[in-house]
C-alpha cells in the first residue's frame, strides 16, 4: 500500500485509530500470511464511506469488520488491503420501545445491546455462535443463527432497514422503518448474508420482540438415533417448539467438557418453549406425557445447556481445530441422512460429532481434525456430500477454502446464476474492492491468495 | 411495434389460439385492478415453463417490453403494459404440483389461487400463512410479485416470510434455481430476498416453493368499539406494549362504520369513531387469559362496547364488518381506490386524523381501514372518475398521503407495490444512489429491461 | 321497464375493475381470459358507450356479450354491486334492435317458441329422430361434426316422451276432495315437452297436500327471448300470458322452472309503465311461486314413505339469484325419511345449460359442466337434485359423458316418490 494512502486514512479515522501493528493486522486476518495492510476504526458512516473511496483510490480491497468471531466461515485468505473495524460505531440511536424497533450502529456487540433492549422487556432474538461479542454488523453480515431460527427465523428476519456504504462509497438506506414496506428490493434481507460483498453495513433498524412471558426447555435422552430422531420428529410435528436440537452420543459427550453434564448417556433432544405461560406449560407436559425419558430442566440447568450446545464448536476444536461441515436435507430424511452419516463416519478414527437443527433439517457434522489437514478427511466429506444430494439435500465445510463443494450446489441452480452474480457484482462494485475474499462471491470475484 | 415476423414466431411457440392482437381482446387488457392503462400490442397466453422461456427469450432478443400477468389483480399497475408489447397470461398455469406435508413445503405455478392452495393444504392441518384479502382471486405469483400482505401479518409475517424459493425464468430464456426446499446452508448470495416484492423486473417464475404452517388450533375474537381514533390507536399501542401479539388486528373507521351498518344492520355501534377487530391465536391454553387481558386492556383505553365471541357462528358476525367494508363503501359512490400507505404504528392515529382532515378540505369521502398492528393503512377513497375536478382532488390527496406517511417515518407502499402507481414518489423516499444500486440490481438480471421496464425502479439519469 | 344501452352509463360506471368478480364468474374460471369475466365484458360495453367501439358492429364484441352465462354470480360477488348480467341484456336488445338475430335464433324464438303447437310439433320430430335410425346414423357418421357446436350439444338432448304434459293432463288433475288452496300451474316450453314426468309429479305432490291445480293456456315465458335481445317478443309473450292469466282465479302460481318462475316474476318489472299491463303483472308476479317455496310457506304433509338415497342439490342460477329460493328445496329433501342430504361444493355455480348456451357454445359449456361433475363426484351421491328442466338436461348429459352412477332428477319428483312409497313397504327409489 502506498504510503500517501495510509496518510490518507490516518487523515480520515485520525493516527491512533489507523493501524499498521502487525498484532493487530493479524487478528483482522485469515491466517498469519493473509493479513490486512492496515487496519482503521472509524467513528461514524461518513468516515467509513471516505475510508472506501480512498481504497478505490488505492485500488484496494477492503474488509468490514467486527468482532471477527465468524470470519473464519465466510472469507478466504485476503491478503493486503484496508480492514475496517466498526467496533467503534456502537450508538443506540434510537430506541422506539413503543414501536418495538432500535436503530443501532452496526459496531455494537450483541451483548450491549440486548442489555439496552431488556431495560424496556424487548430483545433481539438472534443467535450467533458468540452471542455476547459478536457485533450487530456481523450478525448481519453473515445473517447469523442458532438454534432458536425454527421458531423465529434467521437475523434477516428481524432487520427493516440498513445502512450501507455501498463500494462506491455512497451512503444509502435500504428498508426503513415498519413491518410492512415494498418501496425497495428487499435489500434489507438480501444484504443480510452477503458478507460484505456489497457494501458495509453501518447501521441497522432492528425489529424487536418481547420477552417472552416464560421460558421452557426440555431435555431427552434416548438409546439410539432411530428413537431420538422419532421423538424429534413428533416433537415437531405435534408441538411449536422455538428450538430442537439433535445431538448424537457424541456430541453429547462434547456437551460435558462444553459444561452442561446429562444424567445419561445416548442421543439428547433439546427443545425450547416460550410465550405465555399455559401455552409452553402444555406443550412440556404434551411432550412429558410421551416420552417417560423427558425432564423440565430449571432456569439454570437451562442456560447451561444452551450456552453449551452453542460451546460444542470450540470445545472440540480446542487448540488443534476443527471442520465444520454443515449439511441440509428434506425433514423426513433426517433420520437417514444421520444414520448413514455417522456410519460413515465411524469407518474412519478421527473424532466426529453430529449436532442438528432437527426442526430445520440441518445437520453439523463436527471433525477434530484441523482444517487445514482438510485433503484427508476429503474423501470422507464427499462421501457426506454425495449422501447429502442423494436425499435431494446438500452439504459444504463451512470453514475450509476450497469451494468446490459449495460450487457444485450453485452450479446446480443453473448457470444462469453466475452471469447475474457477475453482472450484479461488477456494477455494484466497479472498481472490485469490496470484499473480494467473501465465499458468497467468490465464483466471480476475482481470484485471492 | 411488434412485426408480422413475431407474431407468426409467438403463434409457433404457443399455438395461433393463444396469440391474441384482435384490438376488442387488447382492449380488455390495457388495465389492472388500479388506476393506470396500459396499451399491450399482443396478448400470449402460456401453458408451460418451455413456452415462457421461448416466448422470453424471443422477446429479448428483438427488446420487446413484456408484462407478465395473473388475475390483474393488482391496484399498482404491475400488470398493466405501460410499454405495449406482450402481455403474457399466466391464467393457465394453475396446477399444485406437490403438496409435501411432512416436509411442509408445496410447490406450485405461479398461476395458483391462493385460496385454491390454502384448501388444498387445509385438509392436512395446515395452512399457508399470507391471507391476502384478494386471497380468492390473486395469484401465488401476483403475491410473490408484490409481496402480499394479509390480516395475520402481525403475527405471521407475510408472503417473503412464506416463500422459500421459486424456479424463475430469465429473460434471455434461461432457467435459474432460486432458493430452495431444505434449509439454504450454502454461501451465496439470498436472491430469494431479492425476488419477493420484486415487481416482476427480474425473471418470470414458473414455480413457486410455498412454506406451510400447522394451523392454530383455537382462536379468541373480539370486536370493539371506542370513541375516537386516538382511543382505539392507544388501545392497539397498549395491547402489543403487554407482549401480547395478536394474529388480527384490524381497524375500521367511523365512515366504514356507518356504510356497513346501513348495508348490512348488524348491530354496529353508530356513535364510534373506530372499531377493532382482534384475534389471538394458538393452542386452547391460555388464551382465555389473553383474550381477557384484551378486553382489560380495552376497557382501561375507554372501549364503549366489547364483544368476545363464543363459538363459529359469533365469530363470523363479528367478522362482517371488516369482510364487508370494501362492499359497503363501493356502494355509496361510483368508484373507489384503496390505497396503501404504511407508518409506524405509534403513528397510526396521526396518519388517521390527517387523513381525515384531508377528506375535509378535498370534500372527498374517505373510509379508512387498517392493519392496525403493522401501522399498514388502508383509506377508501371514493369519488366519480369521469369528473375531473375531483380526479384533481383525489390525486392531491395521494400526494399528501404519502408525504405524510414518509414525514411519520413512514413507507410509500406496505404491500400493495410501486408499479407505476407511485413511480412519482419514489423520488421523495429514495435517494438517487439508491435507485442507481437498485437499477443495478435490476439490469444484472434483465440487461435490456424488458420486464415490467420503467416500473417500481425509476430511471435515473445515467 | 327495460334499460335501454344507451342509459346504463351510471350503472357501468359502478365497475371500478376491482376482479373480485373473477372468484365466481364461471367462464373466467374455465379460460383465464378477461374477455370471458364480468369485468371484460362491462369494460367492452363501456367503451362501446364512450364510443371508441360500436357494438353493433363488432362480432368479437357480439361474442362476448353473448359468451355471458347470465348466471348473476358476479353481482353478487362484486363489491360496488354492478348489475353486469342486467348490462348485458340490454346489450343485446341493443344489438338485436339494429341488427335483428341470426335466422335459425329467429326462427326457433318466434316460429317455434313462441308457438307451442309447433314447438310440440318441433319436439316430436325430434323423437322422431332419436327413435329412428337417423340419430344412430347421426352420430355414426360424422354428420354431426358438420354441425359445429350444436353437433356437439346433440348428446344434451333427453330422451323425448311420446305424450306432453298437456296430453296427459285429463289423467292427472284430480281436484281434492277439501281443497286447502288454488293454484295455476304454468306448464313452460321445456316441462310439457322434454319432462312430463317431471311436471306430473308437482302436480300430484300439489295435489297430495290438498292444493287445486289448473293448467291455463300459456306460451312461452319469454326468457329465451330476452336472452337474445328480443325485448319486444318478451313483451308481447308476457302480456299473452297475463291475459290467460287474468281469466282464471288462484291463490300461486306454481312453476317448476325456475327459469320460468324467475321470468314471470320479472313481468311486473317488465311491465310497469303499461298502464294496463302494469297493475296485472304486479298482482300476478306477487303471486308466482317456486313449488318448494310455495310448499314451505303453506305447509305441506310429514307423513311420507321412504326413499333411500344420498342426494345433493344443484342451485339453479334462476333459483338462487332469480326468484332466491335456496333453502326451501334443502328443506323438503331434508324432510324425506331415508335421504342423506350432502352439499355440493359451489351449489350455486352455474351448470353452463344456460337455456341454450350449451348449444350455442358447447365447448365453454362443457368445461363449465366438467367442473361441475368433478364437485359433484366428491359428494358420492347417487342423485343430484334441482329445480329446473334446463339444468336437468345439462347435469343429465355431464352425469352421462363423465359415466357417473348417479341421475339428475327434480326436487319435487323425489318429494312425490315419497308420498308414493307411503303405505307402500317400498323404499323404491323416484324416477
Amino acid at each position: 500500500m502506498r504510503q500517501e494512502t495510509i496518510k490518507a486514512l490516518r487523515e480520515i479515522v485520525g493516527q491512533e485509530y489507523c493501524q499498521v501493528d502487525k498484532a493487530i493486522r493479524r487478528q483482522h486476518g485469515y491466517s498469519e500470511k493473509a493479513i490486512p495492510d492496515v487496519v482503521v476504526y472509524p467513528e461514524n458512516s461518513e468516515q467509513v464511506a471516505r475510508v472506501v473511496k480512498a481504497a478505490i483510490e488505492e485500488g484496494c480491497p477492503v474488509v468490514p469488520w467486527g468482532a471477527g468471531t465468524m470470519a473464519w466461515r465466510g472469507l478466504l485468505p485476503l491478503t493486503g488491503g484496508v480492514a475496517i473495524n466498526l467496533t467503534r460505531m456502537k450508538k443506540i440511536i434510537e430506541y422506539d420501545y413503543e414501536n418495538q424497533t432500535a436503530y443501532v450502529e452496526a459496531g455494537i456487540s450483541l451483548k450491549e445491546l440486548q442489555e439496552v433492549l431488556v431495560e424496556h422487556k424487548l430483545y433481539w432474538p438472534v443467535e450467533p455462535l458468540e452471542p455476547d461479542s459478536c457485533t450487530l454488523g456481523g450478525c448481519i453480515a453473515t445473517n447469523a443463527s442458532g438454534p432458536s431460527k425454527l421458531g423465529y427465523g434467521d437475523a434477516k428476519f428481524h432487520l427493516l432497514g440498513l445502512e450501507l456504504v455501498t463500494p462506491t462509497g455512497d451512503i444509502i438506506d435500504t428498508g426503513g422503518k415498519t413491518v410492512k414496506n415494498v418501496q425497495d428490493y428487499d435489500n434489507t434481507r438480501f444484504l443480510a448474508g452477503s458478507w460484505g460483498s456489497l457494501g458495509i453495513v453501518t447501521k441497522a433498524m432492528l425489529k424487536l420482540r418481547p420477552l417472552p412471558e416464560k421460558e421452557g426447555t426440555v431435555l431427552i435422552v434416548l438409546k439410539d438415533l432411530e428413537a431420538a430422531a422419532k421423538a424429534a420428529t413428533t416433537i415437531r410435528n405435534e408441538t411449536l417448539p422455538v428450538a430442537l436440537e439433535l445431538l448424537d452420543a457424541a456430541a453429547m459427550g462434547i456437551l460435558a467438557r462444553a459444561g452442561y453434564k446429562p444424567n445419561s448417556s445416548g442421543v439428547g433432544v433439546l427443545a425450547r418453549f416460550t410465550g405465555f405461560v399455559e401455552q409452553v406449560d402444555v406443550m412440556i407436559d404434551y411432550i412429558k406425557n410421551k416420552y417417560q425419558a423427558a425432564v423440565t430442566l430449571d432456569e439454570e440447568a437451562a442456560v447451561a445447556v444452551w450456552r453449551a450446545r452453542g460451546q460444542l464448536f470450540p470445545t472440540l476444536a480446542g487448540e488443534r481445530g476443527a471442520i465444520l461441515i454443515n449439511a441440509a436435507v428434506p425433514f423426513t430424511k433426517m433420520l437417514e441422512f444421520l444414520t448413514k452419516a455417522r456410519t460413515e463416519l465411524d469407518k474412519s478414527n478421527i473424532e466426529a460429532i453430529m449436532a442438528a437443527h432437527f426442526g430445520n433439517a440441518q445437520v453439523h457434522i463436527m471433525l477434530a481434525q484441523a482444517p487445514e489437514a482438510y485433503a484427508e478427511v476429503e474423501k470422507m466429506v464427499n462421501s457426506l456430500a454425495d449422501l447429502a444430494g442423494s436425499l435431494n439435500g446438500m452439504l459444504v465445510v463451512d470453514n475450509i477454502t476450497d469451494m468446490t463443494l459449495a460450487r457444485r450446489w450453485v452450479e446446480s441452480r443453473g448457470k444462469a446464476i453466475f452471469e447475474i452474480m457477475r453482472r450484479l457484482k461488477t456494477s455494484i462494485d466497479p472498481h472490485q474492492i469490496m470484499a473480494p475474499n467473501s465465499k458468497v462471491l467468490a465464483y466471480v470475484t476475482r481470484p485471492v491468495s | 411495434m411488434i412485426d408480422q415476423a413475431t407474431i407468426n414466431e409467438l403463434r409457433n411457440i404457443v399455438g395461433k389460439k393463444n396469440v391474441d392482437t384482435s384490438k376488442i381482446s387488447l382492449d380488455t387488457y390495457m388495465y389492472d385492478a388500479g388506476l393506470v392503462y396500459g396499451n399491450p400490442e399482443v396478448i400470449v397466453f402460456v401453458e408451460n415453463k418451455q413456452q415462457i422461456a421461448q416466448v422470453l427469450k424471443l422477446a429479448n432478443s428483438k427488446k420487446i417490453p413484456v408484462t407478465p400477468r395473473g388475475n390483474g389483480m393488482g391496484v399498482s399497475g404491475g400488470a398493466v403494459a405501460n410499454r405495449g408489447g406482450i402481455v403474457l397470461v399466466m391464467t393457465r398455469m394453475n396446477r399444485i404440483l406437490e403438496i409435501d406435508v411432512e416436509n411442509r413445503i408445496a410447490v406450485v405455478e405461479p398461476g395458483v389461487l391462493n385460496i385454491d392452495l390454502q384448501r388444498a393444504v387445509a385438509p392436512y392441518g395446515l395452512v399457508y400463512r399470507p391471507d391476502p384479502a384478494s386471497q380468492k382471486v390473486s395469484t401465488l405469483g401476483g403475491n410473490l410479485g408484490e409481496n402480499a400482505g394479509g390480516m395475520v401479518g402481525i403475527k405471521y409475517g407475510v408472503t417473503k416470510d412464506h416463500i422459500v424459493g421459486a424456479e424463475l425464468v430469465l429473460p434471455d430464456g434461461q432457467f435459474v434455481q432460486i432458493g430452495g426446499k431444505v434449509e439454504q446452508i450454502v454461501p451465496e448470495l439470498n436472491f430469494n430476498a431479492l425476488l419477493i416484492g420484486s415487481e416482476g423486473t427480474l425473471g418470470v417464475v414458473t414455480e413457486i416453493y410455498c412454506k406451510l404452517s400447522p394451523a392454530s388450533k383455537a382462536v379468541k375474537t373480539m370486536l370493539t368499539a371506542y370513541k375516537t381514533l386516538e382511543d382505539a390507536g392507544r388501545a392497539v399501542s397498549a395491547i402489543i406494549a403487554h407482549g401480547i401479539i395478536p394474529c388480527t388486528l384490524e381497524l375500521m373507521d367511523n365512515n366504514v362504520i356507518k356504510a356497513v351498518e346501513e348495508w348490512l344492520h348488524i348491530g354496529l355501534p353508530l356513535q364510534a369513531g373506530a372499531v377493532l377487530l382482534i384475534e389471538v391465536d394458538g393452542w386452547d391454553a391460555g388464551l382465555d387469559r389473553q383474550a381477557q387481558q384484551i378486553i382489560d386492556i380495552c376497557k382501561e383505553v375507554g372501549a364503549i362496547e366489547i364483544s368476545l365471541a363464543k363459538n363459529a357462528q359469533e365469530r363470523d358476525n363479528l367478522w362482517m364488518a371488516r369482510r364487508n367494508a370494501i362492499g359497503a363503501m363501493g356502494r355509496l359512490r361510483p368508484n373507489y381506490d384503496m390505497e396503501d400507505a404504511t407508518v409506524p404504528r405509534t403513528k397510526l392515529p396521526q396518519i388517521l386524523k390527517t387523513v381525515t382532515k384531508m377528506a375535509e378540505k378535498y370534500n372527498i369521502t374517505i373510509g379508512m381501514l387498517a392493519h392496525a398492528g403493522d401501522g399498514n393503512l388502508h383509506p377508501l377513497v371514493l369519488f366519480d372518475e369521469r369528473d375531473e375536478d375531483e380526479m384533481k382532488r383525489v390525486h392531491k390527496i395521494r400526494h399528501e398521503l404519502f408525504r405524510t406517511a414518509l414525514d411519520l417515518g413512514g413507507t410509500l407502499s406496505g404491500e400493495h407495490g410501486i408499479g407505476l402507481g407511485k413511480l412519482e414518489f419514489m423520488t421523495w423516499a429514495i435517494k438517487p444512489e439508491y435507485l442507481k444500486f437498485m437499477r443495478h440490481e435490476r439490469l444484472a438480471f434483465d440487461p435490456n429491461e424488458i420486464l415490467n421496464g420503467g416500473k417500481f425502479v425509476p430511471e435515473t439519469a445515467a | 321497464m327495460v334499460k335501454k344501452f344507451s342509459e346504463i352509463g351510471e350503472d357501468i360506471c359502478r365497475c371500478n375493475r376491482c376482479g373480485f368478480c373473477e372468484e365466481v364468474c364461471p367462464t373466467y374460471r374455465v379460460t383465464g381470459e378477461e374477455y370471458s369475466l364480468a369485468r371484460g365484458r362491462n369494460r367492452l360495453m363501456r367503451r362501446s358507450l364512450e364510443g371508441v367501439f360500436d357494438l353493433t358492429k363488432e362480432p368479437e364484441i357480439n361474442h362476448h356479450i353473448y359468451s355471458c352465462l347470465l348466471c348473476g354470480n358476479c353481482v353478487v360477488a362484486c363489491p360496488s354491486s354492478v348489475i353486469t348480467d342486467t348490462m348485458i341484456k340490454s346489450a343485446r336488445a341493443a344489438i338485436t334492435a339494429a341488427k335483428g338475430t341470426p335466422f335459425p335464433i329467429r326462427m326457433a324464438l318466434h316460429g317455434v317458441l313462441a308457438k307451442q303447437r309447433r314447438l310440440t310439433l318441433g319436439a316430436k320430430v325430434l323423437r322422431f329422430y332419436q327413435r329412428s335410425g337417423a340419430r344412430w346414423l347421426a352420430r355414426h357418421t360424422g354428420f354431426l361434426g358438420l354441425l359445429g357446436s350444436m353437433g356437439k350439444a346433440e348428446g344434451v338432448l333427453p330422451e323425448i316422451p311420446e305424450r306432453t304434459l298437456r296430453d296427459r293432463l285429463p289423467q292427472l288433475l284430480k281436484k281434492p276432495a277439501q281443497a286447502k288452496g288454488r293454484v295455476a300451474y304454468f306448464a313452460g316450453c321445456m316441462m310439457n315437452n322434454f319432462f312430463p314426468d317431471v311436471a306430473a309429479a308437482t302436480i300430484r305432490v300439489l295435489q297430495t297436500n290438498d292444493i287445486e291445480v289448473i293448467v291455463p293456456t300459456s306460451n312461452c315465458c319469454g326468457i329465451p327471448h330476452e336472452a337474445y335481445g328480443e325485448v319486444e317478443a318478451q313483451i308481447k309473450l308476457a302480456k299473452e300470458n297475463l291475459d290467460a292469466f287474468s281469466r282464471e282465479q288462484y291463490d300461486a302460481v306454481i312453476t317448476d322452472c325456475s327459469t320460468c318462475a324467475h321470468g314471470l316474476h320479472y313481468y311486473a318489472e317488465l311491465l310497469e309503465d303499461d298502464p294496463k299491463y302494469g297493475p296485472l303483472a304486479k298482482k300476478f308476479s306477487a303471486k308466482v311461486k317456486d313449488p318448494a317455496q310455495y310448499l314451505v310457506e303453506v305447509g305441506y304433509k310429514q307423513e311420507m314413505g321412504e326413499v333411500r338415497a344420498k342426494v345433493t342439490y344443484h342451485d339453479p342460477c334462476h333459483g338462487v339469484r332469480g326468484i332466491k329460493v335456496k333453502e326451501q328445496p334443502r328443506q323438503i329433501l331434508k324432510s324425506i325419511p331415508g335421504i342423506e342430504f350432502v352439499e355440493l361444493n359451489e351449489s350455486d355455480w352455474c351448470c353452463g345449460g344456460a337455456g341454450s348456451y350449451n348449444v350455442t357454445h358447447y365447448d365453454i359449456s362443457r368445461k363449465i359442466l366438467d367442473r361441475k361433475m368433478a364437485n359433484f363426484k366428491k359428494t358420492g351421491a347417487e342423485y343430484l337434485v334441482t329445480a329446473c328442466p334446463a339444468c336437468l338436461m345439462q347435469l343429465g348429459h355431464g352425469l352421462d359423458v363423465h359415466k357417473l352412477p348417479a341421475k339428475a332428477i327434480h326436487v319435487m319428483q323425489l318429494l312425490d316418490q315419497a308420498y308414493q312409497n307411503l303405505g307402500s313397504r317400498s323404499s323404491s327409489k323416484a324416477g
